[in-house]
């Protein structure tokens, strides 16, 4: 498994975007309340849709198909200026799972499961009365693992077998914010995630897409 | 030595209408490991088609686990693949260079990589392997006939009474045993549902036979076969006729009744094939079963009464 190598190109980009837009924002808060007050914690909870996407130069009869899969996590949120946030968000996507193939060797079904930290920018694009929405995107980190379960038609005893492996993706998706009163906003989003390179050190290589709805509830 | 039943009903379901006399039953001994192989060469071609079923205690043994039926031939070598219908019954194909001398060898073994290289996630990571199984390496040879060459009737003929004789013709020396297998397929003037079966007949190797064409398609008279035989046995009557015999031995097909007096006939279509085989050697592992050989040419005529 390869160690953690987060894109330098992306993060320079989110920093030089927040440098840019905290010289033009309002001066800097110089009380530690102040200070607090434009940071939020979301909590979310919501589904998710994960898709495998393999390499097209492997010949694979067998192309998997997930059910859907609960997601939570917590998301914090820096107001750098009025329309723009930066997060950090840790999701989990809890178990996902195929429904049983075979093959010569037997019957087989694969489970997924992910952990993600994404870090971002939210930029404001349309407001309505008190409803914003932000278009948002980033870049981030997943450990992910990948249990296949075989089952030997009773002739040997069913067996289960796991791997994990860690790399790097991006995300980006929209998040509409309401207030419920002074310090609590509803929060609808919509994610995709891409995990890239999943096992890249095998020859069979592949991609991650989690499509998500997340509800949460920013404080 | 008990036959299983349903090899048993082979005789019945192939002799019905006008074998010469009965297809010997393959036996299935109902102690130790028994195995069927069937490797077949059509006239022209230069990859053999061989089909195999491993049965246990008399039993159908899947191969499951990474344990498979692999065919070798000099130096290539091929898995066999399952079909979907029957969870011991493994057809493939492997190319044979020299036809008239190389051996065909079928064994089982042990690949945990090569039989999962269809899936998409990486298996050399993520793998249950049970290792092994008890019947690896157990083995079975054989070598194939002398070629078969259909020198006549020309294909593509025509005939329009059941008393025509189609006068066959063939090259070739004798082996241990010969057959006709015909597969028929006719189709009806009022009733949209073609009716396909298979027909064979043990012949001598003598180079020359006249059949006439109502002892393939009769007149009337009940014949016991599927109305319908479905894409697993068309194919391999297709590309590997002599595994016709084994389809039916293995339960691919399942008997029908055709009343051909109820039956108005359009025409029917008759794939026609001579079949040349040599019995192998079943490895000292093996209780019983049955390895066989084949080398064939085939050729279609039409009959439109």
């Amino acid at each position: 498994m390869k160690p953690f190598s987060v894109s330098t190109k992306l993060i320079s980009l989110a920093a030089l975007l927040l440098i840019c837009s905290l010289a033009n924002s309002e001066p800097y808060p110089t009380t530690q309340s102040s200070l607090l007050s434009r940071f939020s914690v979301t909590p979310h909870i919501g589904i998710s849709q994960a898709d495998i996407e393999t390499d097209s130069a492997i010949s694979t009869s067998n192309q998997p198909e997930f059910d859907s899969n609960l997601n939570y996590g917590l998301a914090l949120e820096y107001s750098a200026i009025s329309w723009l946030k930066l997060e950090v968000d840790y999701t989990r996507h809890r178990e996902s799972e195929t429904s049983k193939q075979r093959d010569i060797a037997g019957e087989y079904k694969n489970s997924l499961t992910s952990d993600i930290v994404a870090l971002g920018l939210q930029v404001e694009t349309f407001q309505y009365s008190k409803t914003r929405l932000y278009v948002k995107g980033g870049t981030l980190i997943y450990h992910t693992q990948l249990t296949v379960k075989e089952y030997f038609d009773g002739v040997y005893p069913s067996g289960e077998a796991s791997e994990s492996d860690r790399g790097q993706g991006y995300y980006a998706g929209v998040s509409l914010y309401h207030p419920l009163d002074d310090d609590i906003m509803f929060m609808l989003s919509i994610n995709h995630q891409r995990l890239n390179d999943v096992f890249s050190d095998t020859r069979r290589a592949f991609d991650i897409r989690y499509n998500s709805l997340m509800l949460g509830l920013a404080f | 030595m008990n036959v299983t039943p349903a090899l048993s009903a082979l005789s019945l379901i192939t002799c019905i209408v006008g074998c010469s006399e009965p297809v010997p039953d393959i036996e299935i001994p109902d102690t130790g490991v028994a195995i069927i192989v069937e490797a077949s060469l059509t006239n022209g071609d230069t990859d053999a088609s061989v089909a195999a079923a491993v049965y246990d205690s008399g039993q159908p043994a899947p191969m499951v686990g990474g344990n498979v039926l692999e065919v070798t031939s000099e130096s290539v070598a091929a898995i066999l693949s399952g079909i979907d219908e029957r969870d011991n019954f493994y057809s493939g194909q492997i190319g044979i260079p020299n036809p008239d001398t190389d051996t065909i060898k079928v064994a089982i073994v042990h690949r945990p990589q090569e039989t999962r290289q269809e899936r998409w996630y990486p298996t050399e990571d993520i793998l249950v392997d049970p290792g092994p199984g008890e019947f690896e390496g157990f083995e079975a040879t054989l070598l194939l006939p002398t070629a078969i060459e259909l020198t006549a009737p020309q294909p593509g003929l025509t005939y329009s009474s059941r008393d025509d004789i189609i006068p066959l013709e063939w090259t070739g020396s004798p082996a241990d045993d010969f057959k006709l297998v015909t597969y028929n397929r006719c189709r009806s003037t009022t009733d949209s549902d073609d009716l396909s079966w298979v027909y064979t007949s043990q012949m001598d190797d003598d180079q020359q036979e006249n059949i006439r064409i109502g002892d393939i398609i009769p007149a009337t008279g009940a014949l016991e076969t599927s109305a319908n035989l479905g894409g697993v046995v068309t194919g391999f009557v297709q590309f590997f006729i002599e595994a016709t015999l084994s389809a039916v031995t293995l339960g691919l097909y399942e008997p029908a009744e055709i009343n051909f007096g109820e039956f108005e006939l359009d025409y029917c279509t008759i794939q026609l094939s001579l079949v040349r085989q040599r019995q192998g050697q079943i490895g000292e592992d093996f209780s019983g079963g049955s390895v066989t050989g084949s080398r064939s040419d085939n050729l279609q005529v039409e009959y439109r009464p």
